[in-house]
Protein backbone atom coordinates (compact mmCIF):
# COMPACT_ATOMS: atom_id res chain seq x y z
CA UNK A 1 0.00 0.00 0.00
CA UNK A 2 1.31 3.43 -0.92
CA UNK A 3 2.41 5.59 1.97
CA UNK A 4 2.48 8.84 0.03
CA UNK A 5 0.91 11.66 1.91
CA UNK A 6 -2.60 12.70 1.01
CA UNK A 7 -3.02 16.10 -0.57
CA UNK A 8 -6.23 17.27 1.05
CA UNK A 9 -8.31 19.87 -0.74
CA UNK A 10 -10.29 22.22 1.49
CA UNK A 11 -12.74 25.02 0.72
CA UNK A 12 -14.71 22.81 -1.61
CA UNK A 13 -18.43 22.35 -2.08
CA UNK A 14 -20.64 19.76 -3.73
CA UNK A 15 -23.27 20.98 -6.18
CA UNK A 16 -26.10 18.51 -6.72
CA UNK A 17 -28.46 19.19 -9.57
CA UNK A 18 -31.58 17.18 -10.39
CA UNK A 19 -32.79 17.62 -13.95
CA UNK A 20 -35.10 15.89 -16.37
CA UNK A 21 -33.62 12.96 -18.23
CA UNK A 22 -31.60 14.10 -21.22
CA UNK A 23 -30.66 17.49 -19.82
CA UNK A 24 -27.58 16.43 -17.84
CA UNK A 25 -25.05 16.67 -20.67
CA UNK A 26 -25.94 20.29 -21.33
CA UNK A 27 -25.72 21.18 -17.67
CA UNK A 28 -22.33 19.46 -17.31
CA UNK A 29 -21.01 21.22 -20.41
CA UNK A 30 -22.11 24.55 -18.95
CA UNK A 31 -20.38 23.75 -15.64
CA UNK A 32 -17.17 22.78 -17.40
CA UNK A 33 -17.19 25.97 -19.45
CA UNK A 34 -16.81 27.98 -16.27
CA UNK A 35 -14.13 25.81 -14.70
CA UNK A 36 -15.69 22.72 -13.14
CA UNK A 37 -13.18 19.90 -13.49
CA UNK A 38 -15.45 16.90 -13.51
CA UNK A 39 -18.92 15.60 -12.85
CA UNK A 40 -20.78 12.38 -12.25
CA UNK A 41 -24.31 11.65 -13.36
CA UNK A 42 -26.76 8.94 -12.46
CA UNK A 43 -30.40 8.23 -13.08
CA UNK A 44 -33.08 8.52 -10.46
CA UNK A 45 -36.83 8.54 -10.30
CA UNK A 46 -38.53 11.69 -9.25
CA UNK A 47 -41.80 11.92 -7.45
CA UNK A 48 -44.49 14.44 -6.81
CA UNK A 49 -45.09 15.64 -10.35
CA UNK A 50 -45.97 12.35 -11.99
CA UNK A 51 -49.65 13.10 -12.31
CA UNK A 52 -49.20 16.69 -13.29
CA UNK A 53 -49.20 17.81 -16.85
CA UNK A 54 -46.61 20.19 -18.14
CA UNK A 55 -47.07 22.82 -20.80
CA UNK A 56 -48.82 21.70 -24.00
CA UNK A 57 -50.36 18.81 -22.09
CA UNK A 58 -47.12 16.81 -22.06
CA UNK A 59 -46.57 14.87 -18.85
CA UNK A 60 -43.46 15.79 -16.89
CA UNK A 61 -41.07 12.85 -17.09
CA UNK A 62 -40.49 11.19 -13.74
CA UNK A 63 -37.11 9.90 -14.88
CA UNK A 64 -34.47 12.27 -13.56
CA UNK A 65 -30.75 12.67 -13.87
CA UNK A 66 -28.74 13.68 -10.81
CA UNK A 67 -25.48 15.54 -11.41
CA UNK A 68 -22.77 15.86 -8.78
CA UNK A 69 -20.03 18.41 -9.24
CA UNK A 70 -17.34 19.23 -6.68
CA UNK A 71 -15.98 22.75 -7.04
CA UNK A 72 -13.82 25.12 -5.06
CA UNK A 73 -15.66 27.80 -3.11
CA UNK A 74 -14.14 30.43 -5.39
CA UNK A 75 -15.93 28.89 -8.34
CA UNK A 76 -19.10 27.95 -6.54
CA UNK A 77 -21.36 30.88 -7.37
CA UNK A 78 -20.30 31.00 -11.00
CA UNK A 79 -20.77 27.26 -11.60
CA UNK A 80 -24.04 27.20 -9.63
CA UNK A 81 -25.48 30.03 -11.71
CA UNK A 82 -24.43 28.51 -15.03
CA UNK A 83 -25.88 25.11 -14.10
CA UNK A 84 -29.12 26.72 -12.97
CA UNK A 85 -29.48 28.58 -16.24
CA UNK A 86 -28.40 25.64 -18.43
CA UNK A 87 -30.91 23.36 -16.73
CA UNK A 88 -33.66 25.98 -17.12
CA UNK A 89 -34.41 25.43 -13.47
CA UNK A 90 -36.51 28.60 -13.28
CA UNK A 91 -39.18 26.67 -15.20
CA UNK A 92 -41.55 24.71 -12.93
CA UNK A 93 -41.01 20.96 -13.16
CA UNK A 94 -37.53 21.16 -14.67
CA UNK A 95 -35.63 20.30 -11.51
CA UNK A 96 -33.66 21.84 -8.69
CA UNK A 97 -30.13 22.41 -7.51
CA UNK A 98 -28.50 22.55 -4.09
CA UNK A 99 -25.09 22.98 -2.52
CA UNK A 100 -23.55 20.90 0.27
CA UNK A 101 -20.57 22.19 2.14
CA UNK A 102 -17.66 19.74 2.28
CA UNK A 103 -14.97 19.50 4.91
CA UNK A 104 -12.32 18.12 2.62
CA UNK A 105 -11.66 16.23 -0.57
CA UNK A 106 -8.79 14.20 -2.00
CA UNK A 107 -7.77 12.94 -5.39
CA UNK A 108 -4.70 12.34 -7.49
CA UNK A 109 -2.74 15.56 -7.83
CA UNK A 110 0.17 15.41 -10.29
CA UNK A 111 3.55 16.35 -8.84
CA UNK A 112 4.01 19.37 -11.12
CA UNK A 113 0.64 20.76 -10.00
CA UNK A 114 1.65 20.33 -6.36
CA UNK A 115 4.90 22.16 -6.98
CA UNK A 116 3.09 24.96 -8.79
CA UNK A 117 0.65 25.33 -5.90
CA UNK A 118 3.46 25.33 -3.35
CA UNK A 119 5.44 27.99 -5.20
CA UNK A 120 2.39 30.24 -5.66
CA UNK A 121 1.53 29.83 -1.97
CA UNK A 122 5.07 30.77 -0.92
CA UNK A 123 4.95 33.91 -3.09
CA UNK A 124 1.81 35.16 -1.36
CA UNK A 125 2.43 37.89 1.26
CA UNK B 1 -64.40 14.68 25.69
CA UNK B 2 -60.88 15.38 24.58
CA UNK B 3 -59.13 18.33 26.14
CA UNK B 4 -58.96 21.20 23.72
CA UNK B 5 -55.44 21.85 22.45
CA UNK B 6 -54.23 24.89 20.63
CA UNK B 7 -52.55 24.53 17.25
CA UNK B 8 -49.37 25.74 18.92
CA UNK B 9 -49.54 22.84 21.38
CA UNK B 10 -50.10 20.40 18.52
CA UNK B 11 -47.13 21.68 16.60
CA UNK B 12 -44.98 21.46 19.72
CA UNK B 13 -46.17 17.88 20.32
CA UNK B 14 -45.41 16.87 16.74
CA UNK B 15 -41.99 18.44 16.87
CA UNK B 16 -41.04 16.77 20.13
CA UNK B 17 -42.58 13.33 19.58
CA UNK B 18 -40.21 11.94 16.93
CA UNK B 19 -37.07 13.06 18.73
CA UNK B 20 -38.13 11.09 21.79
CA UNK B 21 -38.57 7.87 19.82
CA UNK B 22 -35.95 8.08 17.07
CA UNK B 23 -32.33 7.50 18.13
CA UNK B 24 -30.60 10.45 16.53
CA UNK B 25 -26.83 10.52 16.19
CA UNK B 26 -25.16 13.89 15.89
CA UNK B 27 -21.60 14.53 14.77
CA UNK B 28 -21.75 12.21 11.80
CA UNK B 29 -19.83 12.54 8.56
CA UNK B 30 -20.71 11.34 5.08
CA UNK B 31 -17.76 10.15 3.03
CA UNK B 32 -18.30 9.66 -0.69
CA UNK B 33 -15.77 7.93 -2.91
CA UNK B 34 -15.97 8.02 -6.69
CA UNK B 35 -14.11 4.89 -7.71
CA UNK B 36 -13.41 3.09 -10.99
CA UNK B 37 -15.90 0.39 -11.98
CA UNK B 38 -15.25 -2.77 -9.99
CA UNK B 39 -13.40 -1.08 -7.13
CA UNK B 40 -16.53 0.19 -5.39
CA UNK B 41 -17.97 -3.23 -4.58
CA UNK B 42 -14.65 -4.35 -3.11
CA UNK B 43 -14.53 -1.18 -1.04
CA UNK B 44 -17.98 -1.83 0.43
CA UNK B 45 -16.85 -5.35 1.37
CA UNK B 46 -13.58 -4.08 2.88
CA UNK B 47 -15.38 -1.47 4.95
CA UNK B 48 -17.68 -4.14 6.28
CA UNK B 49 -15.06 -6.84 6.92
CA UNK B 50 -12.11 -4.76 8.12
CA UNK B 51 -13.83 -1.78 9.71
CA UNK B 52 -17.22 -3.23 10.65
CA UNK B 53 -19.08 -0.48 8.81
CA UNK B 54 -22.51 -1.50 7.62
CA UNK B 55 -23.54 1.99 6.56
CA UNK B 56 -21.80 1.81 3.18
CA UNK B 57 -23.85 1.85 0.02
CA UNK B 58 -22.97 1.73 -3.63
CA UNK B 59 -24.39 3.01 -6.87
CA UNK B 60 -23.08 3.51 -10.36
CA UNK B 61 -22.74 6.71 -12.31
CA UNK B 62 -21.20 7.96 -15.51
CA UNK B 63 -18.54 10.53 -15.12
CA UNK B 64 -16.70 13.20 -17.04
CA UNK B 65 -13.22 13.78 -15.71
CA UNK B 66 -10.54 16.41 -15.89
CA UNK B 67 -8.36 14.27 -18.14
CA UNK B 68 -10.34 12.61 -20.91
CA UNK B 69 -9.15 9.06 -21.52
CA UNK B 70 -9.96 9.16 -25.23
CA UNK B 71 -11.06 12.67 -25.94
CA UNK B 72 -11.75 14.42 -29.19
CA UNK B 73 -12.13 18.15 -29.66
CA UNK B 74 -11.82 18.64 -25.94
CA UNK B 75 -14.90 16.58 -25.20
CA UNK B 76 -14.25 14.25 -22.28
CA UNK B 77 -15.10 10.62 -22.63
CA UNK B 78 -17.74 9.39 -20.25
CA UNK B 79 -16.73 6.38 -18.22
CA UNK B 80 -18.51 4.29 -15.63
CA UNK B 81 -17.74 4.97 -11.99
CA UNK B 82 -18.93 3.51 -8.75
CA UNK B 83 -19.95 5.83 -5.93
CA UNK B 84 -19.52 4.47 -2.42
CA UNK B 85 -21.17 6.44 0.36
CA UNK B 86 -20.53 5.66 3.99
CA UNK B 87 -21.73 7.35 7.15
CA UNK B 88 -19.28 7.40 10.06
CA UNK B 89 -18.90 9.11 13.41
CA UNK B 90 -16.82 12.27 13.41
CA UNK B 91 -14.09 10.80 15.60
CA UNK B 92 -13.35 8.02 13.12
CA UNK B 93 -14.05 10.00 9.93
CA UNK B 94 -10.46 11.02 9.21
CA UNK B 95 -9.20 7.49 9.67
CA UNK B 96 -11.86 6.02 7.34
CA UNK B 97 -11.21 8.81 4.84
CA UNK B 98 -7.55 7.84 4.69
CA UNK B 99 -8.40 4.13 4.64
CA UNK B 100 -10.61 4.57 1.57
CA UNK B 101 -7.99 6.76 -0.09
CA UNK B 102 -5.28 4.12 0.40
CA UNK B 103 -7.33 0.99 -0.27
CA UNK B 104 -9.11 2.52 -3.25
CA UNK B 105 -5.75 3.64 -4.67
CA UNK B 106 -7.19 7.03 -5.42
CA UNK B 107 -3.69 8.53 -5.52
CA UNK B 108 -3.08 7.57 -9.16
CA UNK B 109 -4.27 8.91 -12.49
CA UNK B 110 -7.96 8.10 -13.09
CA UNK B 111 -8.04 6.72 -9.55
CA UNK B 112 -11.16 8.61 -8.57
CA UNK B 113 -12.17 11.25 -6.09
CA UNK B 114 -13.02 11.32 -2.41
CA UNK B 115 -14.88 13.90 -0.34
CA UNK B 116 -16.37 14.25 3.10
CA UNK B 117 -19.06 16.48 4.56
CA UNK B 118 -20.89 16.91 7.85
CA UNK B 119 -24.40 15.58 8.42
CA UNK B 120 -27.04 17.29 10.53
CA UNK B 121 -28.26 14.00 11.97
CA UNK B 122 -28.38 10.29 11.26
CA UNK B 123 -29.91 7.21 12.80
CA UNK B 124 -27.89 4.09 13.57
CA UNK B 125 -28.17 1.23 11.11
CA UNK B 126 -28.46 -1.93 13.15
CA UNK B 127 -28.52 -5.42 11.72
CA UNK B 128 -30.37 -8.32 13.35
CA UNK B 129 -28.06 -10.54 15.31
CA UNK B 130 -28.44 -13.78 13.33
CA UNK B 131 -25.61 -15.47 15.24
CA UNK B 132 -27.90 -15.81 18.25
CA UNK B 133 -30.62 -17.46 16.19
CA UNK B 134 -29.44 -20.89 14.92
CA UNK B 135 -32.47 -21.29 12.64
CA UNK B 136 -31.86 -17.96 10.93
CA UNK B 137 -28.14 -18.68 10.54
CA UNK B 138 -28.84 -22.11 9.04
CA UNK B 139 -31.39 -20.66 6.65
CA UNK B 140 -28.99 -17.92 5.57
CA UNK B 141 -26.10 -20.32 5.03
CA UNK B 142 -28.28 -22.68 2.99
CA UNK B 143 -28.95 -19.95 0.45
CA UNK B 144 -26.55 -20.11 -2.45
CA UNK B 145 -24.67 -17.01 -3.58
CA UNK B 146 -26.81 -16.88 -6.73
CA UNK B 147 -29.98 -16.73 -4.71
CA UNK B 148 -28.56 -13.93 -2.58
CA UNK B 149 -27.48 -11.85 -5.53
CA UNK B 150 -30.64 -12.28 -7.58
CA UNK B 151 -32.72 -9.10 -7.70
Amino acid sequence: MSKREITVLTDVALITCVVQRGYADGVIAAAREVGAQGATTFYARGSGVRERLGIFGVAIDVEKEVINVVVSKDQLDRVFERMYLAGKLDTPGMGFIHVTELEKAATYVPEEVKQRLQSSASQRP
Amino acid sequence: MCPKRSSRDSRAALASAPSQMIPIQKDQRQITAILPAGVGQKMVELLSLERGLTTASLHRARGVGIVPLIGSKGVGTQVEWELVTVIVARDQADEIFEYIFRQGEIDRPHGGFLYMGALQAATPFLLPDVADDPDATQEFESLSRDELTQP
